[in-house]
């Protein structure tokens, strides 16, 4: 019986990093199970989540800056809201 | 079902919640800031429009009627945001130029040509994503160990190969992914209860 097929496993295939004997027993794993496609699937959805995250960086300054602008905002408010 | 006005807006309606404002400004201070910015303020102006629409909104809030179907508080803090922008803006047309400005203005690119205009919306709309994710990431940041944070650090978004990340942290390849997953899917677990509250 082939060993199951695990998570790390399938991320190291979404990421291209598995040889091509392996990335053949997935895919051949793949064809053959629903269960793991499902699995497959919710894992590339995570790295959709990766990739907008990496994006979503773009937003933030750098970190001396964000910092003073944060605790010269914070102080000033403090005074005007209490 | 009734819709469900988000919990941080119930907490500032209560003015007397002095953390509440606090919350508000660490949510949403990087999309005002940025927007502002991107619109062609200095960040001195950029500073000053931070601090008046946090103070603003949060004076509002006690009065805020919460209604989805007007509108979401995404909608309502842009044009709040807007409304400072162009005060500034037109006081910074009106002031002679300082010798800083030229230093200080701009953000390295091509401002915004209107704030209240079709890119400015845009930009917006992507910026509150942007904001929304970052925030959702310190989240997770406070609630997961402090060793799987960090693999999801150097190996997703460093792009740390996952044995070197491993080596590093003393953990387990196999670890190195599942970190990868669970930080990515508690991110993504707060992103969308912010988007489906919003």
């Amino acid at each position: 019986m082939p060993r199951p097929i695990s998570d790390a496993r399938l991320m190291q295939y979404l990421a291209g990093e598995l040889a091509p004997a392996d990335r053949r027993r997935v895919e051949a794993a793949l064809a053959g199970s629903p269960d793991l496609t499902a699995r497959l699937e919710k894992l590339r959805y995570d790295e959709d989540t990766v990739r907008a995250v990496k994006d979503s960086a773009a937003i933030r300054l750098p970190e001396t800056e964000e910092e003073r602008i944060r605790s010269q905002a914070l102080n000033a408010m403090s005074k005007r809201i209490g | 079902m009734p819709d469900t006005p988000p919990s941080l807006f119930i907490r500032l309606r209560d003015a007397g919640d002095g953390g509440s404002w606090r919350e508000f400004f660490e949510q949403y201070w990087r999309l005002i800031y940025s927007f502002a910015r991107q619109c062609g303020l200095d960040r001195h102006d950029a500073e000053d429009v931070l601090q008046e629409v946090v103070t603003d909104v949060f004076k509002a809030m006690p009065t805020f009627e919460y209604d989805r179907a007007k509108g979401t508080f995404r909608a309502f803090l842009r044009t709040v945001t807007q409304r400072k922008v162009a005060d500034h803006l037109r006081r910074k047309a009106a002031r002679p130029k300082r010798p800083l400005d030229a230093a200080a203005s701009g953000n390295g690119r091509h401002a915004l040509a209107d704030p209240a205009g079709q890119a400015a919306e845009q930009t917006w709309e992507r910026d509150w994503r942007r904001n929304l994710l970052q925030v959702c990431l310190e989240r997770v940041s406070r609630e997961v160990e402090p060793k799987t944070f960090q693999a999801f650090q150097l190996y997703a978004l460093e792009g740390w190969p996952a044995e070197k990340t491993a080596r590093a942290l003393k953990m387990s390849v196999a670890a190195v992914y599942m970190a990868k997953s669970r930080v990515a899917a508690r991110v993504r677990h707060w992103y969308d209860k912010e988007v489906n509250a919003d």
